[in-house]
């Protein structure tokens, strides 16, 4: 643990990835810039479930039902008063706590009532799928929060701009604060990896009789891990409210949660560097393909989806951070620490 | 009051008919089985290309579906359902996958829907209100098939092997029952029972390429609140899940109707653990105890 090196494969990736995404927005113009802050709502929207499954291996199916329910409450609370901005953030916090608290209720009924893995998966999806079709009937005038209508199909449009202290986010600024917040998860996870909080989860993931009989409250705890992520999917809904001041029923929907789990599943549920990657190309080839206007993108995608979890059930970036690694080690012939490692081995077995 | 007994039988048979395969699956290979619902569209894809357009005799049509469907099950078992025994936590994910693709692919294939099948046997007048006689044979289906598989399970050889790889895999294994050839078999009866639903259902709803993912909702709720036993377990679950769905729907609309289902299963997953399968079980154990 001690002495991890620095230049491994994922450091390296990593740091070209944010780099890249800083100097971006200098090289291009707004119209490219608008389209790059989706990414980034997409991968905290990713973490979220990566959070839930990569570390305690809680499979959720509906995390666009807390993605969607976010940016709806964010969307009505701040379109009740589109000129005062402190219903803005009024609405930011309502819609983290009530999504916090909705997957904690949820969560309760999951892990108190001992539902086996498989159907947690199960129920999640049905929650996103009754959403969805429940959102998109609301289209009567009978259907109205708080004076704002639903608007069932069309969902709701016009959303104002996240704004804080009469600064409102839009375009370049936008950009920067949704880089700002997902370099800040990936943070954030990369360093509960070696924490002992992630250790924990690891456990959980792992063997979650084992970890219960080690004197952890597991319940409790995946209670905790569902409604954190819960409230992290959401707060990504309401960037993507902010950012593209719309939202209709389909965000609830079992269609996002999939793109979640593929990238997931393709990217590595090991490697938070991975899913962070790939959520970027997948989102980009996905954008790619439709633009293409392919009807075979679905099947492409839903056989990949398969073959990766078939023949690399750990995912394409953990098998290329390792085979780079690997590499590197070629690459970097590591004269000074090997020698110091001998040295220590060869006094340690003199001992 | 005739009316709610419609209801009640019509969504009984419907919830029973769209999860008795996927719990089959799920009860005794361990595979919780996304792609039930693409099986059903083929089942109906079939009947509508059949019977809409070939104008085969219905019956007919029924029987291919089933066929194709089983042969379908065959070639899902062999390409992905193998290799997924061994760590069934991974088949909803690899088995939506599955389910993702085909889903596509029947869109492409239908377009803006299958040529429509008729609905055969015309109306039936009770009292004063007419109902479609087509439904009645929907849910003496259904019942019937309780009635089969009940028998197939119980009174047959491969029932027997299949409850013994319910129960206890590898001993059913090392007592010489090849458990590879019962998850084929397993699979084969399920996907043949997703054909005859997505079929028998196909002359009353649209066939699309979202045509299977109608069911799923049901099917799944069925299948938590069912338990271990596909078959004890789906009856009772299909029997309170059409109650609560009649009840509902009949005064506040389906889409209330659906929620409260959601609703009332996850407060039965809370109350009585291990669903409805696993309560018979206990209340049996307690009168044999006697």
């Amino acid at each position: 643990m001690g002495n991890r090196r620095v230049f491994t494969s994922e450091n390296i990736l990593a740091a070209i990835f944010w780099l890249a995404c800083c100097t971006y927005p200098f090289l291009h113009n707004t119209y490219f810039v608008n389209n790059f802050t989706y990414y980034f709502i997409m991968i905290i929207f990713m973490m979220s479930l990566y959070v839930l499954w990569g570390f305690t291996g809680i499979f959720s199916f509906g995390q666009a039902a807390f993605f969607g329910a976010g940016a709806y409450i964010y969307g009505i609370v701040s379109k009740i008063n589109p000129d005062n901005s402190a219903l803005n953030i009024l609405g930011i916090l309502m819609a983290v706590l009530i999504c916090f608290s909705a997957a904690a209720i949820l969560g309760m009924f999951i892990y108190y009532g001992h539902i086996s893995a498989n159907f947690i998966g199960i129920i999640t999806f049905c929650l996103s799928l009754v959403l969805q079709t429940f959102m998109t009937q609301t289209s009567g005038p009978e259907w109205q929060v708080l004076g704002v209508p639903l608007g069932g199909y069309n969902g709701l449009n016009a959303i104002p701009s996240i704004s804080i202290m009469g600064f409102s986010f839009e375009k370049n600024s936008m950009y920067f604060l949704c880089m700002a917040l997902a370099f800040v998860f990936y943070l954030i996870f990369r360093k509960m990896q070696h924490s002992r909080i992630g250790y924990m989860l690891f456990g959980i993931r792992e063997n979650a009789e084992r970890s219960e009989l080690f004197g952890y409250n597991t319940a409790w705890i995946s209670t905790l891990v569902f409604a954190a992520g819960g409230a992290i999917a959401g707060f990504a809904g309401v960037l993507y409210a902010s950012w593209g001041s719309y939202v209709v029923p389909s965000t609830l929907g079992t269609s996002i949660s999939f793109i979640g789990v593929i990238i997931i599943a393709l990217a590595g549920r090991y490697s938070i560097t991975g899913a962070t990657l790939f959520t970027f190309i997948y989102v980009w080839f996905t954008r790619f393909l439709a633009s293409q206007g392919s009807a075979y993108s679905q099947i492409v995608q839903g056989i990949l989806l398969v073959l990766i979890m078939l023949f690399i059930p750990r995912g394409i970036g953990e098998t290329v951070f390792s085979l780079g690694d690997i590499l590197i080690d070629k690459l970097i012939p590591k004269k000074k620490v090997k020698k110091d490692q001998v040295q220590k081995e060869v006094t340690r077995y003199a001992d | 009051m005739l009316q709610m007994i419609y209801n009640f039988l019509e969504s009984f048979a419907y919830i029973s008919l769209a999860a008795l395969g996927m719990s089959i699956i799920y009860g005794i290979t361990g595979i919780t089985n996304m792609a039930q619902g693409e099986l059903m569209l083929i089942g109906a894809m079939v009947v509508s290309y059949m019977c809409g357009m070939a104008r085969v005799p219905f019956i007919v049509g029924i029987i291919a579906a089933m066929a194709i469907t089983a042969i379908a099950g065959i070639i899902l078992d062999r390409l992905v359902l193998t290799r997924l025994y061994s760590r069934s936590e991974d088949s909803l994910v690899c088995t939506y996958g599955v389910s993702i693709a085909l889903m596509q692919v029947g869109t492409i294939i239908t377009g803006t829907g299958a040529p429509a099948t008729k609905s055969p046997f015309g109306t039936v007048l009770i009292g004063s209100r007419s109902y479609s006689a087509y439904k009645f044979i929907i849910i003496a289906v259904a019942l019937i098939l309780f009635g089969v598989l009940y028998m197939v399970f119980n009174k047959s050889r491969f029932g027997l092997h299949a409850r013994a790889t319910m129960e206890r895999r590898e001993i059913a294994a090392s007592l010489g029952i090849n458990v590879n050839k019962m998850n084929i078999l397993v699979i084969v009866l399920a996907s043949a029972l997703g054909g005859l639903a997505g079929a028998l259902y196909a002359p009353t709803m649209s066939v699309t390429g979202t045509y299977g993912s109608n069911f799923l909702t049901h099917a799944f709720v069925a299948m938590i609140i069912g338990g271990a036993n596909p078959l004890v377990g789906t009856f009772i679950a299909a029997l309170v899940l059409a109650v609560v769905e009649s009840v509902l729907s009949l005064y506040f609309g389906a889409f209330i109707g659906r929620i409260g289902m959601l609703l009332v299963a996850i407060l039965i997953i809370r109350m009585i653990p291990g669903g409805f399968s696993g309560m018979v079980e206990r209340a049996m154990v307690k009168s044999r105890k006697r």
